[in-house]
């Protein structure tokens, strides 16, 4: 089962533990499994925000204090705009005046750069000029350094990027690149427009009744609008229902992806981690409608260990796994991974959500203590603490934000892209509302869980591949070097090595710091 | 022949000036210098800058006194640039994001200059103390990522220096700087190679500029 938000719709937390067990599908094994009727037959709807998130207080900037380097502006020349009117002996005498030696106009400029004479202070000869009635302005040519805060609107409302002082960190690796694959192994994404035809027969949920059988239905669906082209997803699979259409009949592995590779600086909704980098969607997840609709396969050991080998077979260099479950240990899974690291790929799995619910083990976490380039990951909310949910066990290494509805706000969870839920749980609200889903219409909405922690570890990785840490072992060793460490002092249960750092991890070491 | 018999006198009286003790007891010197400084911190400068030696270039005052004794305040500039780096077990990643260093060194030194008239060269040894400020400097870096800091140390040194006429003398000059503590940082590479000492050994060669 997916590492999913315990306390996001309520509703559809009962519907998918009891729909996981106790669909009872009846009438004939459907003649259709499913069928795609068209490629591009829906534009997606984008909601925006969900009405029932209310506004936060804007974000202020980071203090960005200048440099003490000494050298904020070029010491030998400033930026002189005259004003039409003045004339070529005006600006002569202007520029005598602070002892410039030169001027000249480069392209694309309305502006000169005059030169100024070994000595003469460019603040003191800029503050000379503007004060002239022939010049409409002059400055130091001031150094401009990256300083990338996205422009998405909805930018301001990810806590989790700040806490992670992400700003500074894409300062020096702007989002990774193309060349990275990370693998979501998850309920599919939201990758492409389609209309596919379902059957849905009639089921029983206790405490809910009968379902009535919907029959062949035509179900919209449309990529992402914030996950990007066509061309942005790689090798895609879908091994629940064996083809190469891995969509999303949930939303959960679009959040996941969105956390990861949402696009970003485009002045639409939110961010992402590492927004370069290309998605490889592989589901290995069935979710609830997969159920209704009657899958072949369900999420099974099997199936998310083929998954993994696919994954790592096909380029992949992340494989993020925002996935887990209790029971009994999982060998398949580990063989799964172990050989994935070998291939290359660095491996990111939930630690787990139940930590009130008796803590169970995680069973496609546990091993990540054992295998180097693999990592297990906790969350913890806006205060920096853990999250109520998240699992406490020596298998867990780093934790990143995921998102914790107790620590006070409203502006508490993971907010990225993903399904407008009131197009998706159509049968939450009971036998005598349901419907058939819709996946075209999208909104931006809070999860929380090790789930979306897990994908911010994702992405960080994808960063350091791209800035040339390329082994597991060393991308592991790497994070639990530089995280924060939160909790008792040193490694812990609870937080692991401690909170993720991608600045300090991509700036690395100096001759002096 | 005549005529050498008339020069030969003025030369020898010119000769006689020179050596006349005319010679105030205390000489101020300008000096300049260049040269190579290898440092002691080798896996550390290797691992970011892929050498271990950089080019040095300094100048100073020297005060020098009748018994040999002298003085000198001396400043240098050693400038070199890499890449910032992760190393894990020994093992070095490059990070690609561009460091650059600035070493600027305030030294004070003391010894002593042994010199006799019939010496061509004149040996001289000293030691003292330095104020080394350093400048780090990496992308996107702001604030207290590359706010410089100066270390304190201290250096040896031992040269001779060769008289080119009454006001110009060359010299070449060995000196050993200790630097401790430098590298110490947890962010420091030094840490990784248990290295934490920022001197070195440099070669060079001076130019001083004064009387002798």
């Amino acid at each position: 089962m997916p590492i999913f938000p315990p306390s996001r719709h309520a509703a559809l937390l009962v519907t998918g533990t009891l729909l996981g067990l106790l669909v009872v599908l009846q009438g004939q094994e459907p003649s259709v499994a499913r069928l795609v009727t068209a490629e591009v037959p829906y534009a997606a709807v984008d909601r925006g925000m969900r009405p029932a998130d209310s506004p936060v207080e804007p974000r202020h900037g980071i203090n960005r204090e200048a440099s003490s380097r000494g050298r904020r502006f070029l010491a030998d020349s400033v930026i002189v705009k005259f004003r039409d009117s003045a004339s070529t002996n005006a600006r002569a005498t202007a520029l005598s005046g602070v002892h410039a030696s030169a001027s000249l106009t480069p392209s694309w400029a309305d502006f000169s750069i005059v030169t100024l004479t070994a000595g003469e202070n460019p603040e003191t000869a800029a503050t000379t000029l503007a004060a002239r009635a022939d010049v409409e302005y002059a400055q130091p040519r001031y150094r401009v350094r990256p300083l990338f805060v996205p422009n998405d609107p909805l930018y301001a409302r990810q806590w989790n990027f700040t806490a992670l002082d992400m700003e500074r960190a894409w300062d020096l690796n702007a989002g990774a690149s193309s060349s990275v694959i990370v693998a979501v192994l998850d309920t599919g994404i939201a990758y492409r427009n389609a209309s596919v035809t379902f059957v849905a027969d009639r089921f029983v949920m206790p405490g809910f009744g009968s379902f009535p059988a919907l029959g062949r239905v035509t179900i919209p669906f449309a990529a992402a609008p914030e996950l990007g082209p066509a061309g942005r997803f790689v090798a895609p699979v879908d091994m629940i229902w064996g083809d190469n259409s891995p969509l999303d009949l949930d939303g959960h592995g679009t959040h996941v992806a969105g956390t990861i590779g949402q696009l970003t600086n485009n002045a639409v909704g939110t961010a992402g981690m590492a927004y370069n980098v290309r998605l490889m969607p592989v589901k290995v997840i069935d979710s609830d409608w997969d159920a209704v609709f009657g899958s072949p396969y369900e999420a099974t050991d099997d199936v998310v260990a083929r998954g993994i080998r696919y994954a790592a077979d096909n380029g992949a260099k992340v494989i993020n796994l925002s996935i887990g479950r209790d029971g009994g240990p999982a060998p398949a899974i580990r063989s799964a991974i172990e050989y994935a690291v070998q291939r290359g790929a660095f491996v990111v799995a939930a630690g787990g959500n139940e930590f009130e619910d008796g803590n169970p083990v995680n069973r496609l976490a546990e091993f990540a203590r054992e295998i180097n380039g693999m990592v297990a990951v906790g969350a913890i909310g806006p205060d920096r603490t853990r999250a109520f949910y998240s699992n406490v066990a020596p298998y867990i290494e780093l934790v990143a934000p995921g998102g914790n509805s107790r620590s006070g706000g409203s502006n508490t969870g993971i907010l990225q892209q993903t399904y407008d839920p009131d197009q998706v749980d159509r049968f939450a609200r009971g036998p005598s509302r349901y419907g058939p889903p819709r996946f075209d219409i999208f909104a931006y909405d809070s999860y929380q869980g090790t789930s979306m922690a897990t994908p911010h570890v994702s992405g960080f990785a994808a960063l350091l591949i791209q800035q040339g840490i390329s082994n597991p072992a060393a991308i592991e060793a790497v994070m639990e070097r530089y995280a924060t460490d939160l909790g008792t002092p040193g490694r812990d249960n609870e937080y692991g090595y401690g909170l993720i750092n991608p600045r300090a991890s991509l700036r690395g070491m100096g001759l002096i710091r | 022949m005549g005529c050498l018999l008339a020069v030969t006198p003025a030369l020898a009286q010119s000769r006689n000036q020179a050596r006349s003790p005319v010679r105030p007891p205390v000489l101020v010197r300008a000096t300049v210098d260049a040269g190579l400084e290898t440092f002691a911190a080798s896996e550390s400068f290797k691992a970011v800058f892929d050498s271990a030696t950089a080019p040095v270039f300094g100048g100073g005052i020297s005060v020098l006194t009748r018994p040999g004794l002298f003085a000198d305040l001396r400043i240098s500039r050693v400038r070199t640039s890499g890449q910032r780096v992760v190393v894990l077990d020994g093992t070095v990643y490059p990070l690609g994001v561009p460091n650059a260093l600035i070493i600027t060194p305030v030294e004070l030194s003391a010894g002593f200059r042994w010199h006799r008239r019939n010496w061509k060269v004149n040996p001289y040894l000293g030691g003292g103390m330095g104020w080394h400020r350093v400048s780090e400097q990496a992308t996107a870096g702001i604030g207290s990522d590359d706010a410089p800091r100066t270390f304190s140390g201290f250096q040896a040194l031992g040269g001779m220096d060769l008289p080119l006429g009454r006001w110009l003398a060359a010299a070449g000059e060995v000196r050993w700087t200790s630097v401790p503590g430098a590298l110490d940082h947890t962010n420091s590479v030094g840490t990784a190679f248990g290295e934490s000492n920022l001197g070195g050994a440099s070669v060079l060669a001076r130019v001083i500029i004064g009387r002798h």
